[in-house]
């Protein structure tokens, strides 16, 4: 978000020299490692707190060697989108596709509550010995979301026939708002079945399991959020983190690849 | 000639009959219903009075009711950006003229908004196309693909429509912000604040004190830059038309709340405004948001206590909290958390909306929260009233006082202090119950209080209080003031997007988006908004009295969200 207070004008002239940049900016190569299955493109970093980044600005660099661009490349603030990365998104044709990635997210021992009302342990929910699927949502939400969520809403017979004993977790980040009764409208909506659990809670847990998995969006604002998926296999396996939306098939595909490996 | 003329024209009229009575049957290229159309966008339901069906993201199959298209394209048909998710505008306007590279229309997109790489990057592929005709618009709908051959993002449904939902969503967004909302011109954009009758004379004023500096430091600013000599040129050239100087409407109201819609809609004719910003309300809001809902008129952040009842979602009135029903509704799950239930529960009202809407939400809620606990229900009408209704409330275990006059009631409880274990009263109680209760009683009694606790951290307010000490502005109301800055930051930072596409319904969008992003004037612990949403915070902390601290109270509950 613009930085309060500033006149109007100087802001326009700033951002229309840091777009004529962007224009300029060439196109890095974010690793790719080949390991991509059907549509995604896997991130292959094991920890990463800042997606793609560190792989985009190396990619640039590269690919330029110049020493301008690069010097000013590092002044501007990421959330520009002046880096490669945004440059080689936007020459590939399929840049809607979502990013793959494995890590190890511990659950934070908060008190949440799911729709009907009930507190639930968020670490003990997940401490259930098989595979979990989990996303942000809220209610409210009118553009990822609802895709998000009829996305799992179509996945779950899907899902069942792959392996039937799984947890489905949707954490609202808009908690204040999502009160169990519209958590309960919205999973009719959604025909969300008993092992789909949706959670609200105090703003500050429902932040605690956001930070956890690495799902801070800017500003802390919600209308900032991005499209995440999770999954894991079991209660010891790392969890894969989707980032981006996806189709209905692509996800039970993920499911089918994360619980039979030895098939692929 | 004639003959054939004639033929024709009745030709046309029996068409043009059949059409009208049959609308369903109107196929591509003949008139749609804008209504029907509205229905579809909003509703998602289709002409045959079904929901739509879609695919998203290739195989996601979606209904009508699910989302429609107003979920992602909003009320305004401008679009918004979301999760790194780009959706374009599309009001007729634009569909129905060739698009091309227009940074204007781009330009909260390209520079305003926090979004991930993948989004920067859609944002600045030029997107030329064709204009839209129906056709267009079909095979745009059914398959996904533009007029200039480009294939849409794989989260654009794939709707299954027919002939007639699509004639009849073209004639719908051939009206969808077709016009500049009333209240701009060339030069300036009219702002109104309303202040009810029962106002207090001096937070009126510290109201209005506050609006007219804002109002004159924006004016000077649009002054600066619209004369500067050495103004960029290529900035002059594109971002000149959205300067507007703001002008401040004073509409104070009179007499009782049923004739307020009348005096509010003579003010309007006379002047009309682009959007009434805070104001001070002590009655209803009811009127004013029917009359708000009524012109689609935005009515941004009123000082008001008691807003309409109901969700309000996508009304036109925006509140910082839900007033004393969201205070009432809060003390019946604060007295649900104790570790026992109370035995004997006595609420008190007094007359008028003050006194009746936060009994009623207190005894609903409290039906829900505990059941089994009977709340005693005793209205009363002037001081002789509620020391009798007093008297019955004896020694209660809870008695929540809801009065009309706090003044009032606040003196009836000086002198005879009721002998209830706890005395639960509205915030707005505070200070006289400060000034007027004894210590025994003031040890008994608790307020129920919708705002931030002391030491709460809040940046903004930092911020705000140098400029207004800065301008020399007296903070004798500081609550009234931080929330009368937030609600023209609010209209500030809406305008600021909007750059010259003048609509209302765009700007309450934009809003939504705004509020959550640390702008909070110190005031509430949260203030965020959503899509349709129209109460910024949504729960109130339980604080003791507390004399000997500088704020006079201290919170002895978490902060609860009925």
């Amino acid at each position: 978000m613009i930085a309060p207070d500033i006149p109007f004008s100087r802001l326009c002239i700033a951002f229309a020299a840091a777009g004529a940049f962007a224009l300029l900016s060439g196109t890095g190569v974010l690793a790719h490692d080949g390991h991509a299955h059907g549509h995604a493109q896997d991130q292959s970093q094991d920890h990463s707190s800042h997606g793609g980044h560190g792989t985009a600005h190396d990619g640039h660099a590269g690919a330029h060697g110049h020493d301008g661009h690069a010097a000013m490349d590092h002044r501007m603030p990421g959330h520009l989108g002046m880096d490669a990365g945004n440059a080689e998104l936007a020459m590939r044709p399929d840049g809607f596709h979502y990013k793959r990635g494995h890590h190890a997210y511990a659950a934070p021992a908060v008190a949440l509550r799911d729709r009907q009302g009930r507190k639930v342990d968020f670490a003990q929910l997940l401490e259930f010995d098989g595979p979990v699927l989990l996303n942000f949502i809220f209610t409210s939400c009118a553009t990822i979301c609802p895709v998000q969520s009829a996305t799992f809403g179509q996945v779950q017979p899907d899902l069942a026939a792959i392996e039937d004993r799984y947890l489905m977790v949707s954490v609202s980040i808009d908690p204040e708002y999502d009160t169990p009764r519209r958590l309960r409208e919205y999973a009719e909506l959604h025909a969300a079945q008993d092992n789909w659990v949706m959670l609200t809670g105090q703003f500050d847990d429902i932040f605690a399991v956001v930070r956890a998995f690495d799902a801070v969006y800017k500003g802390e604002n919600k209308m900032y959020h991005r499209p995440l998926t999770f999954l894991r296999a079991n209660a010891d396996a790392p969890w894969l983190r989707l980032e981006g939306l996806m189709g209905a098939e692509e996800l039970a595909d993920e499911y089918a690849r994360l619980l039979n490996p030895e098939v692929n | 000639m004639p003959r054939q003329a004639g033929v024709g024209s009745l030709r046309a009229a029996v068409f043009g009959l059949s059409v009208a009575l049959f609308p369903a049957l109107a196929g591509a290229g003949q008139a749609g219903d804008a209504a029907a159309g509205k229905q579809l966008y909003w509703e998602g339901i289709g002409a045959d009075g079904a929901p739509i069906r879609g695919v998203t993201q290739g195989d996601v199959e979606i209904t009508g009711a699910q989302f429609s298209c107003v979920s992602c394209h909003r009320p305004s048909g401008f679009g918004t950006s979301e999760g790194g998710n780009y959706m374009p505008p599309v009001i007729g306007e634009v569909l129905f003229n060739a698009k091309t590279a227009d940074r204007n229309r781009n330009f909260k997109e390209l520079y305003q908004e926090v979004q991930p790489p993948g989004f920067w990057a859609r944002v600045r592929q030029p997107r030329v196309r064709p204009a839209y005709d129906e056709a267009a618009l079909a095979r745009a709908l059914r398959d996904g693909v533009d007029p200039g051959g480009h294939e849409f993002d794989p989260i654009m449904p794939r709707y299954d429509l027919s002939d007639a939902d699509v004639a009849n969503l073209a004639a719908f967004l051939r009206t969808l912000s077709d016009e500049i909302s009333p209240g701009v011109d060339g030069r300036d954009i009219h702002f109104a604040t309303v202040i009810g009758p029962s106002a207090d004379p001096d937070e009126a004023d510290a109201m209005l004190r506050t609006m007219e500096l804002f109002f004159d430091w924006m004016n000077k600013d649009t002054e600066g830059d619209t004369h500067n000599p050495t103004f960029s040129p290529n900035y002059r050239s594109n971002f000149i038309s959205a300067y507007r100087y703001w002008q401040l409407h004073v509409w104070r109201l009179e007499g009782p709340p049923g004739t307020w819609r009348a005096q509010l809609e003579a003010k309007y004719a006379e002047r009309p405004v682009f959007a009434t910003v805070s104001g001070l309300v002590e009655g209803p809001w009811d009127e004013i948001g029917a009359f708000c809902d009524d012109l689609r008129l935005p009515c941004i952040f009123p000082n008001a206590e008691l807003p309409t009842p109901g969700e309000g979602r996508y009304g036109y009135s925006v509140f910082f909290n839900r007033g004393l029903a969201l205070e009432a509704e809060a003390l019946a799950l604060h007295l649900g958390d104790r570790a026992s239930a109370p035995a004997r529960v006595v609420q008190i009202y007094g007359p008028g909306t003050e006194g009746e809407r936060p009994a009623r939400a207190f005894e609903a809620a409290m039906a829900r929260v505990l059941p089994d606990v009977p709340v005693e229900t005793l209205a009363y009408a002037d001081a002789t009233g509620l020391r009798a209704a007093l008297a019955q409330a004896g020694g209660a275990d809870v008695l929540a006082l809801w009065p009309h006059d706090i003044d009032a009631a606040l003196a009836v409880l000086a002198e005879a202090a009721p002998a209830a274990a706890r005395l639960y009263l509205p915030s707005a109680a505070k200070d006289r119950a400060l000034a007027a209760l004894p210590p025994e009683a003031m040890a008994r009694t608790r307020l129920v209080w919708p705002y931030d606790k002391p030491g709460g951290y809040h940046p903004r307010k930092f911020r705000i209080r140098g400029w207004m000490h800065s301008r020399r502005l007296d903070v004798s109301h500081p609550r009234i003031q931080l929330q009368t800055y937030y609600a023209l930051t609010m209209a500030q930072y809406s305008l600021l997007h909007m750059i010259d596409d003048f609509y209302r319904d765009y700007m309450l969008e934009i809003i939504e988006h705004q509020a959550e992003n640390e702008l909070n004037p110190g005031t509430h612990p949260e203030l965020a908004l959503g899509p349709g949403q129209r109460f910024a915070s949504k729960g109130a902390f339980i604080a003791e009295l507390a004399p000997d601290t500088r704020l006079g109270y201290r919170v002895v509950s978490d902060w609860i969200v009925p």
